[in-house]
């Protein structure tokens, strides 16, 4: 019940952290400044409590499907048949009824059951830096605070036993974002290639020699840290301290190893059929990567499948795609639910925007931050269901607009992290997990 | 001496050594002295700013850097690499008051700062990966014109005004990069000319600043001529892109009809004719929209494209910069030293955008050349310079860095020199990231990452850079002294630039007199040293 009675923060006027405070501070602050002053607090606390008792099954990993580039709400999630605005995609039926999806995810719209939709998603940043940043973190870029990304946070909330010698969060062919002021600890493993993920991980001396240099090395940064860069030893000290323990590590080899999997499975994640031609599908093949790594503890996984920027042409573009993130993500449902994992492994589906709802001079979209959406799918989250609504010409949310810290609250909340909680940067400044937002309940098991 | 050390990074930058052959591009406007002009008096101006903000924060302030600290920091900025041993002993015994002044001015006129300058600009202008672009061609374009003195307006506009294929006109590359459509290459070149954050007029009007949507669309109406395209094929490959600008001058975008005005959940289209900074504006008497936007745009009554240049020229020799983050000169970010950043910006267009002017200028004050040790405790007052804000390097200061330091590229230079040119691409490879747009974010420094602490733990290049193997540099000082104490001198200076203290000296002694006096095993521990040596975080930082 702890979680529930915790002040949620508000999107009040005020940026600096009165929204954050403590249960205790809060009450004080009440009774002094009277009831009015933080009506907002009131309500949401009042709310709050007449909620159920946290249900059992939460999920407790996540994979994060980056789309890098932008991708076309009116060419996935939310296509528009009546206007001519929608012109370059079908609506095909799901397996739930009701809901329709572009024509060129068919293996996704049989898993429908299991993922739900947020066509109401309006963010403001329309550039691909900004962008990407903001749905990482819930902020927008500012001058002081590195914020961390949502990766960064699920590694350090959702903990790993004891001796666990894998990092937390690992990134497949995207850097991600980092960890900013949560530290090396935190920052994710950046992987480029699934076949063949990480390089140099074999030195060619005895493992005496090695830590014996690492000994020598450790001497050596004493001075630096003594005169100038204590706080650049501390970091490069811990981050050579995660290499090396990742060189030694039993786990890694197998985890990071999907060459053995079965060849049926491997062809379902890594190839697919366009125009009559077999391609590789490396989204899928990272999709199948995220899958071993989670497998073997790891807590979050971020998957790329990049090239969404579609200034130009985008039906076929899109077609293409599509192709990739159908049989990637389909098959990944698929493989979670046959191993088990299915319930407990959330799937978020997101790029930095949308598109612009009409089609421009080159038979492009250009970036379009106004009204687009998100997906969400597996364990954590309700399957089936569709968060609001846009406009006939797609141009305008219509129903329960929703922002970044509205998804990252959800996806804290099904992961089972306190998104109330305040995270405090190197200099002392409260960072709320979230900020100007909150889950959105309907979509939560 | 000396000599050796360009020949190496010549032999390194293989196209430099072509270009040094070629005869002065006789377009190129040569307004500008060559090696840029000089002004004491700004050098000072400046320092009484930094001063005058020290004073009113009560700030203790650093000693002066020591000169093996100072020529390190100068060459990591103006030649991309650390500098080799024997240069830092030379300039720690040369007794000539005027010595730092003069070593600016010596690797201000030398090739390796055009060089260096390029792949910096080429990073910002199309990323590490260039997309679609040719980037080693507008390298050797940007290289050319830094080493020829091109004002920087001059370039631009040049920039702008381009068309033609990547191969055969190197300054199309920018808008080649970013052509995919108008919107993209007015937010980009918004930002890195301007410092102006436009994109998010492009669906709403800004949040914070004061741009309407009407003002990005008609920022944007400017780029609507720009084609890109590429004409089939040549043999069984494509042929390059190319940039063509034609008629544009419009550009049509969607609106909501007001609120109360019976049109409010009907779609409006409008049409944005071009608009500069809230200004509508006619073509030029070409008849080209490019060739007006990039004179408004490179107008000395722009004053954000100086301010522009000069912040993120401070923030790479100052360690951050006036504004941060560097792009975003909006009213709602302030920059720390207001004054002083107009002072700057005047100036520079007062100078005819002269870029080597910059770097000497700044480079030159007692700012600059603070020791990067707090003198205190708390590092209290990096944002006002109290201490030299230190930065990792950059992926190609390192890769240089490594190479200088170990000798890799001399010894390549004679084997493989194509080698070189792979091995700094692979080594690159771990910065690139596909963020799958095509802008690309650049990665600007060593970040700490596992596979960046990979390639420097087990990489192929430190694995054999720190054998002691013939042609390498640990062989050639085991050539020249017998003693520990000179080899450890010697793989100090080549790899941090400086000598040992005392006791990591004792410490480094005693770890060598422990493997015994089999001359492999002593050359085993002597390449131990160099190994951790190559792995500090005082070999990764520019300090």
């Amino acid at each position: 019940m702890d979680d529930y009675i915790q002040v949620p923060n508000c999107d009040g006027p005020d940026e600096t952290d009165n929204c954050g405070i403590g249960r205790r501070d809060f009450m004080k602050a009440s009774v002094s400044a009277g009831l009015g002053a933080m009506v907002c607090h009131w309500s949401d606390l009042l709310a709050a409590e007449k909620l159920p008792a946290m249900p059992g099954s939460r999920a407790d990993q996540a994979i994060l499907l980056w789309m890098g580039g932008g991708p076309s709400q009116m060419d996935t999630w939310d296509p528009h048949p009546d206007h001519i605005n929608g012109s370059t995609a079908q609506p095909i039926p799901t397996a739930v009824d009701g809901i329709q999806i572009a024509h060129t995810l068919p293996m996704v719209a049989k898993e429908m059951k299991h993922i739900s939709l947020i066509r109401s998603m309006s963010t403001g940043e329309g550039n691909h830096g900004r962008g990407n940043y903001l749905m990482h973190t819930g902020y927008r870029p500012s001058g002081t605070v590195r914020h961390p990304g949502l990766g960064s946070i699920v590694s350090s909330e959702v903990t790993q036993p004891e001796g666990f010698d894998l990092p937390n969060f690992i990134s497949i062919r995207t850097p991600s974002r980092g960890a900013g002021f949560l530290g090396v600890d935190h920052e994710p493993l950046v992987v480029s290639d699934p076949r063949n993920p990480i390089a140099n991980m074999k030195y060619d001396i005895t493992k005496d020699r090695f830590f014996q240099r690492v000994q020598l090395l450790t001497r050596l940064e004493k001075r630096f840290a003594s005169t100038r860069g204590k706080e650049e030893v501390a970091a490069h000290d811990k981050i050579y301290k995660r290499t090396i323990r990742l060189i030694h590590s039993k786990r890694t080899k197998d985890a990071f190893d999907i060459n053995k999997e079965p060849e049926k499975l491997l062809d379902a994640y890594g190839k697919v059929m366009m125009d009559g031609r077999e391609m590789g599908n490396q989204f899928g093949m990272s999709a199948l990567l995220a899958r071993k790594l989670l497998q073997a503890g790891v807590r979050f996984v971020e998957v790329s499948l990049g090239g969404w920027d579609m200034h130009g042409n985008i039906e076929m573009a899109a077609a293409s795609n599509n192709a990739m993130l159908d049989a990637g993500f389909a098959t990944l449902i698929k493989d979670l639910r046959s191993k088990g994992m299915l319930e407990r492994t959330l799937i978020v589906w997101m790029g930095e925007f949308g598109r612009t709802p009409g089609v421009n001079n080159n038979a492009g979209r250009d970036h379009w931050a106004r009204s687009w959406s998100v997906a969400m799918a597996g364990g954590g989250v309700n399957g089936g269901v569709v968060v609001g609504k846009t406009s006939r010409d797609g141009m305008d949310v219509t129903e329960d607009q929703k922002g970044a810290p509205d998804l990252i609250g959800t996806i804290y909340k099904s992961l089972g992290i306190d998104w109330s909680k305040t995270n405090y940067s190197s200099r002392g400044r409260p960072i709320p997990l979230v900020r100007g937002g909150r889950p959105i309940d309907e979509l939560i098991v | 001496m000396r000599l050796t050390r360009w020949s190496n990074r010549l032999a390194s930058g293989i196209a430099v050594a072509g270009l040094l052959l070629l005869p002065v591009n006789q377009e190129a406007e040569a307004s500008l002295p060559k090696d840029g002009q000089k002004d004491a008096r700004m050098t000072k101006k400046i320092d009484e700013q930094i001063n005058g903000e020290l004073r009113r924060n009560q700030l203790v302030v650093a000693k002066s850097a020591s000169d093996s600290e100072f020529l390190r920091r100068i060459s990591l900025h103006l030649t991309g690499t650390i500098p080799p041993a024997d240069e830092v002993v030379k300039f720690i015994k040369n007794r000539d008051s005027k010595k730092r002044e003069k070593k600016i001015d010596e690797y201000i006129r030398h090739p390796m700062f055009a060089e260096h300058l390029s792949v910096k600009w080429a990073n910002w202008m199309i990323s590490r990966s260039g997309g679609d672009a040719d980037r080693d061609n507008l390298e050797e374009y940007l290289r050319d014109s830094f080493l020829h003195s091109k004002p920087y307006d001059q370039l631009v506009r040049e920039l702008l005004v381009s068309e033609g294929s990547s191969d055969e006109n190197p300054q199309a590359n920018y808008l080649i990069r970013h052509g995919a459509s108008a919107a993209e290459l007015a937010g980009h070149s918004a930002r890195l000319f301007m410092g102006m954050q436009i994109q998010c007029a492009q669906c709403h009007n800004h949040p914070y600043e004061k741009w309407t949507q009407k003002d990005f669309w008609g920022y944007t109406a400017f780029f609507t001529g720009i084609r890109k395209g590429r004409s089939g094929m040549r043999g069984d490959r494509f042929r390059p892109y190319y940039i063509r600008e034609n008629g544009g001058g419009s550009a049509r975008y969607q609106v909501r009809g007001k609120p109360g005005s019976g049109k409010s959940k009907e779609m409006i289209f409008e049409t944005a004719t071009p608009r500069f900074l809230q200004r509508d504006t006619k073509a030029s008497s070409m008849g080209s929209w490019m060739d007006s936007l990039s004179k408004l745009l490179t107008s000395p009554r722009n004053t954000l494209f100086a301010k522009a240049f000069i912040n993120r020229t401070w923030n790479h020799l100052m360690g951050r910069g006036l504004v941060m983050p560097i792009d975003d000169l909006g009213e709602n970010n302030p920059p720390t030293h207001p004054e002083l950043f107009e002072l700057l910006a005047d100036d520079f267009v007062d100078k005819g955008h002269d870029i080597k002017y910059v770097y000497r200028t700044i480079m030159n004050t007692q700012a600059y050349q603070r020791s990067s040790q707090p003198r205190n405790k708390k590092y209290e007052g990096g944002e006002y310079y109290a201490y030299y804000n230190m930065t990792p390097m950059e992926p190609e200061q390192l890769f240089s860095s490594l190479m200088q330091a170990t000798g890799m590229d001399e010894k390549q230079r004679f084997n493989h020199p194509l080698k070189l040119k792979r091995w700094k691409n692979q080594y690159l490879s771990a910065y690139i990231f596909n963020f799958g747009n095509d802008e690309e974010e650049v990665v600007e420094s060593f970040q700490g990452t596992i596979p960046q602490s990979l390639l420097m733990m087990n990489g192929n290049i430190v694995a054999q850079g720190i054998k002691a193997e013939s042609g390498s540099n640990l062989e050639r000082l085991f050539g020249m002294t017998k003693s520990d104490l000179g080899r450890l001198n010697a793989i100090f200076l080549a790899s941090v630039s400086r000598f040992p203290t005392s006791s990591e000296k004792s410490m480094m002694a005693s770890y060598i007199r422990k493997k015994g006096k089999i001359p492999e095993k002593r050359k085993e521990a002597m390449e131990d040293v160099f190994w951790a040596l190559i792995n500090t975080t005082e070999f990764m930082f520019n300090h």
